[in-house]
């Protein structure tokens, strides 16, 4: 199953990559149509998804490397694959809260992902209770299976988080317990020993490790099936359909603005700027929060113009909801082409590591907020520009 | 968004002020089912959004300042998000449990909207149960069960047991309406099992309860006491058979006793009571007001060396900002349906059947403590917030400080009709037993029993109508 995905995968990724950058040319401006701007959305969302599937067997395959000759190089080559899975998946953020195919309620694929706060003495061992989570307790958990790992994820809501890349963090880096750097935990954890109290229940932390990485690649999977071209029954088709297309692009505008105001502002940014509490940051135990951000950014503007930068360099670019704005209203088109381009700047701005900033109040967050909480209400206006009367979450 | 809207109900609204100021007799005879100024704005024109979407019950109210909408924003997200066992990296959301109901509040109160009995035979996960035995503590509170507390905690953090857990049956009640339908109520029965800390005592008593949704409890805050009192008829002093209870309740933020408006049978008093409250109770977080773990007697014991998240595990900033959310919450506007003709003709017969004696439709708010916007706001409530004896049938026979074990806070109905759309359910009453509006209605008794027989004596025609009317609050 898993290599098959693999190996199609890699022929997307050679089939793309033959193409020249301006195979699919920019289409003048004036004769861009909704059709045409949902079209390349669910295109750039495939190509988006399909590479956080990529790179997320990358991870799942140095994780799996690792478990068998767990040496400090396997380890930080595994951190390294978690780090550059984790970039690919944040550029999916912008296509949550319209209730598609990663966070409808039925599935809610969104929270099994990238769920936290995570229930660390849930999973493993904490500072100060040696003996607690899933791994540790071999009376209640005998053998460490992925029912029961998804069985005991998202219990009532999105809560006993034991799976996500939230759980692969926290079993890599280990919890941050100083300012001066991520969390230390020891390769050492996944080495079984027989000396008394090192690598305890190593490999059930390793069985643990690499069932959580299989359960997002099945996860997102499932996610990025919904944008692929093929299935004429999947999301895509459906997205696609004339009758839709309006619909489709508010639920667009939609998914944007809310992420954009409340998710990154909001949820994300404002409460850890004002409550100040290091460790309400979403990447806490690899520090891996500041770079995250421009990559939320870069999630809301690759969907506003319709474009995306692969791994490879070639671009998938197409008609983006800038051609349809630049007709109705050129000014309010150039306004959030520097209302976009200053958000950007912004986010890049922010200091590392994200605990230490918020624990000094970096006005640096702030600048960020503002910009992206204007940026929610912008597409707002943008949709209302268009004729689509939206609510942000 | 919201200022546009705020804006175009100004306008509408303007011109029907305008219409009714020119030809209030023409407009009269013209429609008999007359529509009110505001009628669609259940909270007021502050405190109403318009959003028939599955997040009808988590929009903002309008007009919030820079600094009151950091705290909403803040305040949802502790609202929200899990709270993890302590010790945890995300140090201001540790301390859960040890005994537990819920991680947070999102976990029964989905989308701030109503939770759900369980599937029969299913561990209930939005119906708590309170629990007591005979007698009240120094507040007039029902006494906590030893070794219990006044709650079933029916999850537990990995180092601790559940209380226990509960078994749900049902059994169905066949009925008929005098025009010849068929109906049929289902009465549930509950089984205590698993009990971890000993046997229940002889004279326990417990008192099933849904998590009602969230949004609007804020503006109950809002009203004046004379105004919930205006309504108030203890005695039944006018012999219409409605009475009208107030309930006084221990305030533990005032420390004193006020009227209570919060709950099931209204023994919470306020916004900030319940939310506190609920955090030790539902969550196991303790707070400056709550300091101690809801851990009792042998639990104590055993529980009291566990870490916790803090001395208290919420900081006041952090309650302050939950308690701003909940209370900051937009009512979701009536229906955009709520001028059909079928509506307002199901409206009036709601009208002419009593059911307005307890559903109170209007209320005006006086200064709101906490949420200035709020004040001097004409709120659509559909209840006076008073206790009343419902009868038999759904009875739990257990007295709650001044409301007895057959008396019930009037259940507001305002948004109603969204918890379909927020909640995928239809469950209703205070334990999830009746499976829609309708069966709602049927298990009316006690002091509603006589309006219930009207309801039950319309046309079936007619009792669509009232219906379709509730469906559009």
């Amino acid at each position: 199953m898993k290599k098959s995905i693999l190996a199609l995968s890699f022929i997307f990724a050679v089939l793309f990559s033959c193409k020249k950058p301006d195979a699919t040319p920019t289409v003048p401006a004036s004769s861009v149509t909704t059709q045409d701007v949902v079209n390349q959305y669910t295109e750039v969302a495939y190509q988006q998804h399909n590479n956080a599937l990529t790179q997320a067997y990358a991870m799942e395959a140095a994780i799996e490397y690792f478990t068998i000759y767990p040496t400090e190089a396997n380890f930080d080559q595994a951190k390294e694959a978690w780090k550059t899975a984790r970039r690919a998946y944040s550029l999916l953020e912008g296509y949550r809260f319209y209730g598609g195919p990663i966070d409808n309620s039925a599935t809610d694929f969104e929270a099994k992902l990238n769920a936290w706060p995570m229930d660390e003495s849930g999973v493993d061992y904490v500072d100060g209770n040696a003996n607690t989570g899933i791994i540790n307790n071999l009376a209640a958990f005998p053998t460490i299976t992925s029912a029961i790992i998804t069985e005991n994820d998202g219990k009532d809501g999105e809560t006993n988080v034991t799976t996500g890349f939230h759980v692969i963090e926290f079993l890599l880096w280990g919890q941050d317990l100083s300012s001066a750097s991520a969390g230390q935990r020891p390769y050492t954890d996944y080495v079984p020993s027989t000396v008394s109290g090192a690598g305890k229940n190593a490999d059930r932390r390793s069985q643990y490790l690499h069932i959580a990485a299989e359960l997002i690649l099945d996860h997102l999977l499932a996610v990025t099936n919904q944008w692929k071209v093929e299935d004429n029954e999947n999301y895509r088709a459906q997205f696609t359909k004339a009758a839709n297309v309006d619909a489709s692009m508010a639920k667009i505008l939609k998914g944007i603005g809310t992420f954009s105001k409340a998710e990154f502002g909001g949820e994300r940014l404002t409460t850890a700027y004002e409550t100040k509490d290091e460790e309400d940051e979403h990447d806490c135990f690899s520090d891996f929060t500041t770079a995250e951000i421009p990559i939320w950014q870069q999630s809301i503007t690759n969907i506003y113009y319709g474009k995306y930068k692969k791994m490879d360099g070639t671009l998938v670019d197409g008609a983006g909801i800038d051609d349809l704005i630049k007709v109705k209203d050129a000014a309010l088109a150039t306004a959030t082409d520097k209302l976009i381009t200053d958000s950007y700047t912004a986010s890049l701005a922010v200091p590392d590591p994200f605990d230490n900033a918020i624990a000094a109040g970096d006005t640096k967050i702030k600048t960020v907020i503002d910009a992206v909480q204007d940026q929610g209400d912008r597409f707002v206006e943008i949709a209302t520009k268009l004729g689509y009367n939206i609510v942000l979450e | 968004m919201r200022i546009s809207f705020l804006a175009l109900s100004v306008i509408i609204f303007s011109s029907i002020v305008l219409i009714n100021g020119c030809n209030n007799d023409k407009l009269a005879d013209a429609d008999p089912y007359q529509t009110e100024v505001g009628e669609a704005l259940t909270g007021g024109t502050a405190g109403t959004f318009a959003d028939e979407s599955v997040n009808a019950f988590n929009n903002q109210i309008a007009n919030l300042s820079d600094e009151e909408q950091t705290d909403f924003v803040v305040g949802n997200s502790f609202n929200r998000n899990n709270w993890v066992t302590a010790p945890a990296s995300t140090t201001a959301r540790d301390g859960l449990g040890p005994l537990l109901n819920a991680q947070s509040c999102s976990g029964c109160h989905k989308l701030d909207g109503r939770g759900k009995p369980p599937l029969e035979l299913e561990s209930p996960v939005s119906l708590v149960f309170r629990l007591s035995i005979a007698g009240t503590d120094e507040h007039g509170f029902p006494l906590p069960v030893p070794n219990y507390g006044d709650q079933l905690q029916n999850k537990a953090i990995l180092t601790a047991k559940a209380e226990g857990d509960v078994a749900i049956t049902y059994i169905e009640l066949p009925g008929q309406y005098p025009d010849g339908t068929l109906y049929s109520l289902r009465k549930p029965a509950y089984t205590f099992k698993d009990l971890n800390y000993g046997n229940f005592p002889a004279d326990f008593m417990f008192s099933p309860r849904v998590a009602p949704k969230m949004t609007g409890a804020g503006f109950f805050d809002g009203l004046d006491d004379a105004t919930i009192l205006a309504n108030a008829d203890p005695d039944d002093a006018d012999k219409d058979g409605i009475s009208g209870k107030p309930n006084y309740v221990w305030d533990y933020f005032k420390k004193q006793k006020v009227l209570g408006r919060i709950g099931w049978k209204a023994s919470m008093a306020s916004v900030p009571n319940q939310v506190a409250h609920a955090f030790l109770n539902d969550i196991g977080i303790t707070s400056s007001v709550f300091p101690n773990e809801n851990l009792w007697g042998i639990q104590k014991m055993s529980y009291d060396t566990l870490a916790n998240g803090g001395i208290p595990e919420i900081d006041d900033l952090t309650l302050n900002r939950v308690i701003y959310y909940t209370s900051a919450l937009a009512m979701p506007a009536r229906k955009s349906n709520w001028k059909d003709e079928t509506v307002l003709k199901g409206k009036k017969l709601f009208e002419q059947t009593g059911c307005v004696k307890c559903h109170i439709h209007k209320m005006q708010t006086g200064d709101h403590p906490l949420v200035s916007q709020l004040s001097n706001q004409t709120v659509r409530i559909y209840s006076d917030l008073l206790l009343h004896d419902m009868g038999s049938g759904l009875a739990d026979e257990r007295p709650d400080v001044e409301a007895t074990g057959r008396e019930w806070r009037t259940a507001p109905l305002w948004g109603l009709s969204y918890i379909q759309t927020v909640n995928q359910h239809t469950f209703l009453l205070h334990d999830g037993r009746a499976r829609n509006i309708e069966e709602a209605i049927l298990w009316h008794g006690g002091e509603a029993f006589s309006i219930k027989q009207k309801f039950k004596e319309l046309s079936k025609s007619d009792r669509e109508l009232v219906l379709q009317f509730l469906e559009t609050l």
